[in-house]
This record gives C-alpha cells, structure tokens and sequence, in this order.
C-alpha cells in the first residue's frame, strides 16, 4: 500500500497559545514537519479543511460549553487526539499549585467560571506536558506520530534531568524548588538559570509529596501553602 | 437591514469573530467579539506573593510574553521602589526587543504576507516562496535565540525578576547573541523590502494614536504616555485618561478616550506617527525610498510601520549588546526589602500600550492587579475602522468585502489572549 502522509490538525481552545508559538519556534525544522505530514486544519496558519483527521493536536483548556463541544467534535473526527501543552493537560492550572482555586465568578456570555483539562470530556491518547512545551519533546512527538509509535511523556522528575546539567540544588540553597516531585522533559531548564521549578509539567509519575515536605522542613524552607493541600488532592483523583 | 458576521478569523492570535451590520439607511455598525476563553488571570494574582506574578502574567499570552513579563516586574519594582543600573535595564531591553522582533516577523511574514500574495496561507507559498519563507523563519529563530540568550528561554523567558535577574549572561553567551542580531539585521535590511512595498488598500482614517514618549529614544519600557495632538501623562495617571467599557458580544474589554469619549489606536504605527523622530537613520531612510509618510492615517499601514521598526530594532539590539559586552553588568540583582506600596509600569508589547499595575500588601502580598492589553484597547478603533472601511467598499462596489475586512483586522495584529479577561474584579 503505497504510504499516505498523516492528516494533522492543529486546534487551539483557551489558552495563551505559547505551546503552538513554540510549535512554530522550532524554525529549523517547521518546515521539514510542515512536509512530513498534511496538515489539514490550522486557524493560526490559516489552513481551514473539515475533513477526517488521523492526528488531532489540541491545545488550550476547556472553558465553555461551546469549546466543550468544539472538542468533541475533534474527537470525532480524529484517530489519535493529542493533549498539548499543560492547558490541554490539566487545565491551565499550570502551576500545579492552583489546581484547588476555586474561582467562583458567573461571566457574560460563558456562564460560570471554569478552566478543565481535555480528559475530563473526551479520551486523550497522548499528552505532551509543560507551560510551554519544551521544544524537544515537539521533535519527539512528531517522530513517534510518523513512526506509528505511541508518545511516552517522561516518567522521571525534574531533579534526574537536573544532576545530568550538574547544576548546584536549589534545596540546599534553601529554594522551595518543585523538582522533585515535577515531570521531567524540561531539561532543569529553570534551576539551570537559577529559578526554582514552578511544577509546570504536573506531577512525575513517582512523585513523593510526603517526602519534600520532609526534605522543605530538614532544609528549613518554609513549606508553600498549597504542598500540603496537593498531597490531599492527589489521594482522590491525579492531576 | 443586513448583517455579516465572520467566524474564527484565521492568522491571528487567539479566536475573534467579528459582526458588520448595514441598516436601511445604510448606516453601518460593526462589532468586533472576542471568544477566547476568560482565564481570570488577574484573579489568580490576588493573594499571591509578588514573586509568581511575573510567572502568572507571561501566561496571559504565547506571542508577548516576554513583554508580560518585564511589565509586571517594573509595576512591582516601581511599588517597592527599586532602580536598577543601566546594564539591567539594557538586559532587559534586549530581551523585550527579542519578543518585538519575533512577534513582527511572525505577523508580517506568516499571517500576512498570503493575503498580498493571493494564497490561503504559508504553504500555498511555499512552491513560489519557499526562499522568502525560510528566511523569514530563519529571521525569527534569530529573534528568539536573542531572547534565549538574556531570558533562558524564548517563550515565557525564565530569569527576569524583581529586582533583577536570577543570572545574566556570560561573555561568550553575549557574544553569540551579537552574531545572532547582527545575522538578523542584515537578512531584515534584505527583505523587509518586500513588505515595504506592498500595495495596501487605499483607506484612511484619522484617529488618535496613544504610545509611550519620552522625548529622548524610540521608547520600550520606559516613559510617559501621549495621546496625538492632546496631553501627555505619567503611568501612574492612566486611569483618569483611560476608561475601560464591556460589551456583552465580547469576552474582552474595551477601552476608550476617558474625557474624548473616542476610540485610540495602539501600537507600531502609534509609535511611528509620535516618535518618527527617533527612528533610527536606516529605517528612516528605507521609509523615505518606499515613499512612507508619517503621521499616516491608514490602519493597514500599521504592517509597513512594524516592517520598519523590525529595521529599527535590529540596529538597536546590536548596539545594546555591544555596550554590555564594552560594560558589562556587575550584579546580578539589586537589594530590597518588600513593603506595602502601589506601582504601574507602561510599556510598549509588540501591539502597542501595555499597562500593569499592582497594589502589594506588607508581605509582599498581591491586593489588586490591573493589566491593560493593546488588542483591548483597539477593539474599538478596529470597530470603527470596520465601519468605515465597508461603507467606503459598498460606495464602490467591491465584490469580496469579507475578504478586506479581514485582511483590515489582521492588519492590526490583534491579540486575542491577551484580551480576553472580561471581569469586574474591584
């Protein structure tokens, strides 16, 4: 059977749209991704077509009723339908520690206030985390979608990239650094400049909260509000 | 009565719809509605320390974040009362140019180019263009990788903050970003040309242009506010200038003149028409061998004006990085104690006038958080200017309408992230 470029569609529900900007910040290769696949649905680059997708790249959160069924309506269409950026993958709370804001606001035109990842409402085959996605991992997602192999986000944390740099620890600097507990795949990019990680990516798969709070209080870092809260969050449902 | 609405314009950021309605008498009435998801940003800053803002704001959008960023520090330095040494500021400079520069690339090349050229979009170019194309990406890696170098990262750049920076650039680093500005300018004086002579439709109408000024440089991140032919005023003075007004069509706010009642224009051709003057010799002289006028009263020439301030900025970032690799900065980051206290920084974002303003608590604590965005501001000078420009089409009979008024809003280079915040926080 001769060889059919994959139809991808790119879409963008609420967000800042900054993972699609580094989407198109991989300026060296956009055009050899542009290439590989057809791209078949893009408002950003302006490319509008409707017909069946084998990818969907979603971008943004939920925040409407009328975005909710724009994502369905996705779904439908497409094969595989990937969460982008961590908008699409917990719901713009993208520092994990907003995630029990509740914001009880009734806004014209949308009703009340919500801002939900895209698992909520449809099956996600794949996510691609960070606030933005980190430009690599674009690289990564595309090849396995060409190769027709799944898409593995890192299972490890922040600090197992971190240690490769060599950076000096921010805990021992008394920084109250998300690190341990965040998803690697950033490369440290924040300790690497001397900022503690925000925990944009979500929660690495092993993440011990217990354990930082104990390693904050050995350290003598004053134990962030929201740690604690998190810890009770992640027993009922994963972030 | 007849009324055309247009759905999701493509090539611009974020998601717009817009409404142009002709009554019997022909009068004609336009709407522009903003539909992006309201994400309460400002909201979310309430409680917080003053160190997640600058991380919280840069979310508010992918394009000018970087601008975001270094606004909402400035507004907080300016209620801690700090002053940084001028090498930090021209850092910090840096990076904004570096967020002006790939923002301008992007909407020139990419979102309006295929409208001059009689494509959809890039790829129908790619066959004819594909030269142009790559270089116009390449321009933009260039404008990130200047970014990258002082910030870390080019989207949502990671070391500015208050009072500094977390770590500045080596020397070596300095010296990559300067081949890299210099690389950018030499392949902007190139083609730049070609946006420099396009053809824009023939429509004009005199506004008033608000920008930064302060009488000495083309202004980024510092000075006072001028509206045309009316008052100059300090940033901390912008409420009894400006007034902000929600329509139920719109996610977004709108802003107008406070005491005019009017619509204000913002952003590149703003700038143009109040600081001509401090344009560099290069842009001011491509301006004048493309026949380029200024005050110009045509919201599309807004493209031909971020055309030339990419030639300005690209000279202007070279300097700034030779100076620091002359005087390099000697801290990284300046003492000071958090207090209670107000600030508002103003700044000019790629699409024009950007205000942040936060009121802090005694530890350090957000109180109240106000952002004014450019594309709000326009909304209503792009309704305006809707109106106008359909009457003027339908007096001459043009055929494709939806195609003009669109290319008319892309011209502003709207950003819709940025503005949709409808919320009545006080």
């Amino acid at each position: 059977m001769a060889y059919r470029k994959p139809r991808v569609g790119i879409f963008s529900l609420s967000s800042c749209e900054g993972c699609l900007v580094q989407l198109f910040s991989i300026e060296d290769r956009i055009l050899d991704i542009l290439g590989s696949v057809e791209l078949a649905e893009c408002r950003l680059l302006g490319v509008e077509d409707c017909g069946t997708l084998d990818v969907a790249i979603v971008e943004g959160a939920v925040t409407s009723k009328e975005e909710e069924e724009r994502l369905i309506e996705i779904r439908k269409k497409s094969k595989i339908l990937i969460a982008f950026g961590d908008c699409a993958c917990h719901g713009g709370r993208f520092l994990v520690k907003d995630f029990d804001r509740e914001i009880d606001a009734n806004l014209p035109r949308v009703g009340k206030f919500k801002s939900e990842p895209l698992d909520k409402y449809v099956e996600v085959e794949y996510h691609v985390y960070g606030c933005p996605v980190s430009r690599e991992e674009i690289l990564e997602l595309f090849k396995d979608l060409l190769l027709g192999r799944p898409h593995r986000p890192k299972s490890y944390n922040v600090c197992a990239e971190c240690i490769l740099r060599e950076n000096d620890c921010l805990l021992d600097h008394g920084v109250a650094c998300m690190g341990p507990i965040t998803r690697g795949g950033c490369r440290a990019i924040c300790p690497t400049f001397k900022r503690e990680c925000i925990g944009c990516r979500g929660l690495s798969e092993d993440a011990n909260i217990e354990a930082l709070i104990t390693v904050f209080k050995e350290k003598g870092i004053e134990i962030p509000e929201y740690l604690p809260l998190l810890k009770k969050y992640v027993g009922s449902e994963t972030l | 009565m007849k009324t055309l609405t247009v759905e999701h314009i493509t090539r611009i950021e974020g998601h717009l719809n817009f409404t142009v309605i002709v009554d019997k008498e022909a009068n004609v009435k336009a709407r522009a509605e903003a539909l992006e998801g309201v994400r309460l940003l400002e909201r979310l800053l309430i409680g917080k320390s003053y160190r997640e803002v600058p991380d919280i704001v840069s979310r508010m959008c992918g394009v000018c974040q970087a601008i975001h960023r270094i606004t909402s520090i400035q507004a907080l330095e300016d209620a801690f009362g700090i002053t940084l040494p001028e090498e930090l500021e021209k850092l910090r400079k840096i990076i904004a140019i570096g967020g002006h520069l790939q923002s301008h690339v992007l909407h020139l090349f990419i979102f309006v180019l295929p409208d001059f050229t009689g494509h959809k979009n890039i790829l129908g170019m790619l066959p004819k263009h594909g030269e142009l194309i790559s270089r116009a990406f390449r321009l933009k890696k260039l404008a990130n990788d200047i970014t990258e170098a002082i910030g870390g990262r080019a989207i949502h750049p990671i070391t500015p903050v208050v009072g500094g920076f977390s770590k500045i650039p080596s020397r070596r680093t300095l010296e990559i970003a300067l081949d890299k500005a210099r690389e950018f300018r030499k392949i902007a004086e190139e083609v730049i040309p070609v946006v420099l002579s396009l053809e824009m439709p023939d429509f004009k109408r005199k506004t008033h242009y608000v920008t930064l000024y302060n009488g000495k440089e083309f202004p980024l991140l510092r000075g006072s506010v001028k509206i045309s032919q009316r008052n100059i005023f300090k940033p901390s003075e912008y409420e009894d200038y400006i007034e902000y007004i929600t329509e139920e069509y719109s996610t977004a706010r709108h802003y107008i003149l406070k005491k005019e009642r009017l619509e204000y224009m913002v952003g590149a051709l703003s700038r143009i028409n109040i600081n001509y003057d401090f344009l560099t010799d290069t842009a001011k002289s491509m301006a004048k061998t493309y026949g380029l006028k200024y005050p110009a009263y045509s919201p599309f020439e807004n493209n031909k004006a971020q055309a030339l301030e990419i030639i300005h900025f690209a000279e202007e970032v070279v300097d700034l990085i030779e100076d620091l690799l002359h005087r390099p900065a000697k801290t990284e980051k300046v003492e000071f104690s958090v207090k209670e206290g107000e600030g508002v920084s103003v700044t000019e974002a790629p699409r024009g006038l950007l205000i942040h303003h936060y009121k802090v608590n005694e530890q350090g604590r957000i109180e109240k958080a106000n952002i004014i965005t450019p594309t709000a501001q326009n909304y209503k000078n792009i309704e305006a200017d809707l109106a106008a420009y359909t009457t003027k089409l339908l007096l001459s009979n043009v055929e494709n309408i939806e195609f003009e008024l669109r290319k008319l809003v892309r011209a502003y280079d709207p950003c819709i992230s940025c503005s949709a915040r409808f919320f009545k926080e006080h």
